[in-house]
């Protein structure tokens, strides 16, 4: 596959799609008019849509990437400074 | 807006100022005279006049975010015993600033602000503050605040590779490899997408967190993911993940 095809496939709909990803897929957008944008948009441009969804599965591997266990030892010392108080 | 007697900001007392925020406290208004302040919006079961249920809502509070606060503390410090510290001394320190906690259904935003600016009032103290780049070093320049601006600025290379399904190699990484790429973000960014997310933080809450706009907010969560990107494709890269399609600096 050539170089060429890729930056081709990249039309003025894909940027603009692209600088609402990340606010659409954080389920920021409350503008009903750029969600049937990105709705469009994806539901028609392969390149697009299958980057959202590789934006997606990132979004879960980050959530879980982050997730860390608060120690026993150290939850007992929070409690203990809050009894302090 | 309520017509209420102005609240008193001198007051020193956490225990006066969460009542004065669950509707039972003693007020001053502007002409120094005590006030029992009401406000409507509590609801009678939920009131709390003891110093000691305080407390424990105060606990409870922070049984909720412990292991949210210790994630991002861990974030920040890189090491567990100084994100401990920094925890503990986050929950001293909203402790003694409760009085400050406007409304207290925000108690989340509101603590993490704590915790994040005593992180970087700890490192000035120490001389050891984190780069804090500003947005313009290794993102380029304020004007490309759009992802479809800061894609022009990127190498061919990364460019190539964003655009290709291979990026998917992203998926076989884990989680150590992908919260290494993630603390080598310049701070602003970093802060930006581990409370959104890693933490599941509103655009709104953030920016209450780090004190900015939430237009700053969306222009650093788009400048950071792709930055994030980045550095996984420079690690998948070093770590050969990438295959024979995807030249190697040096190959050529």
């Amino acid at each position: 596959m050539s170089n060429d095809d890729q930056h081709h496939s990249m039309d003025d709909d894909c940027l603009d799609a692209m600088d609402h990803l990340y606010e659409y897929l954080n389920g920021e957008i409350t503008d009903k008019e750029t969600i049937t944008m990105m709705e469009h948009h994806l539901g028609h441009c392969r390149s697009c849509f299958s980057r959202a969804e590789f934006e997606r599965s990132l979004d879960e591997k980050l959530k879980k990437a982050g997730k860390e266990k608060t120690p026993e030892a150290f939850q007992n010392r929070l409690k203990s400074l809050i009894d302090n108080f | 807006m309520l017509p209420g007697p102005e609240i008193s900001s001198t007051c020193r007392d956490p225990a006066a100022g969460f009542l004065r925020l669950s509707g039972m406290g003693t007020m001053v208004n502007k002409s120094g005279k005590h006030s029992a302040y009401q406000h409507s919006a509590t609801t009678p079961g939920t009131m709390i006049n003891k110093n000691s249920d305080i407390k424990a809502w105060f606990h409870d509070q922070i049984k909720q975010n412990t292991d949210s606060l210790f994630s991002v503390a861990m974030r920040l410090t890189r090491n567990s015993a100084d994100a401990e510290d920094l925890v503990a001394e986050c929950v001293a320190k909203a402790w003694t600033s409760l009085g400050s906690l406007q409304d207290h259904n925000r108690f989340r935003p509101w603590i993490f602000r704590i915790l994040h600016n005593r992180f970087f009032s700890d490192c000035r103290k120490q001389s050891v503050r984190p780069k804090e780049q500003s947005f313009d070093e290794n993102g380029g320049t304020e004007k490309y605040q759009e992802v479809a601006g800061l894609l022009i600025q990127q190498p061919d290379e990364f460019l190539d590779w964003w655009a290709n399904p291979e990026r998917e190699v992203i998926n076989s990484m884990l989680g150590t490899e992908i919260l290494e790429a993630i603390e080598s973000l310049p701070e602003a960014f970093k802060m930006t997408v581990v409370l959104i997310n890693l933490e599941g933080f509103s655009y709104d809450e953030a920016a209450e967190v780090l004190g900015i706009s939430p237009g700053t907010v969306r222009s650093r969560m788009n400048r950071g993911r792709t930055l994030l990107q980045k550095a996984l494709w420079q690690h998948a890269r070093d770590a050969g993940l990438i295959k024979d399609n995807m030249p190697m600096e040096g190959d050529r």
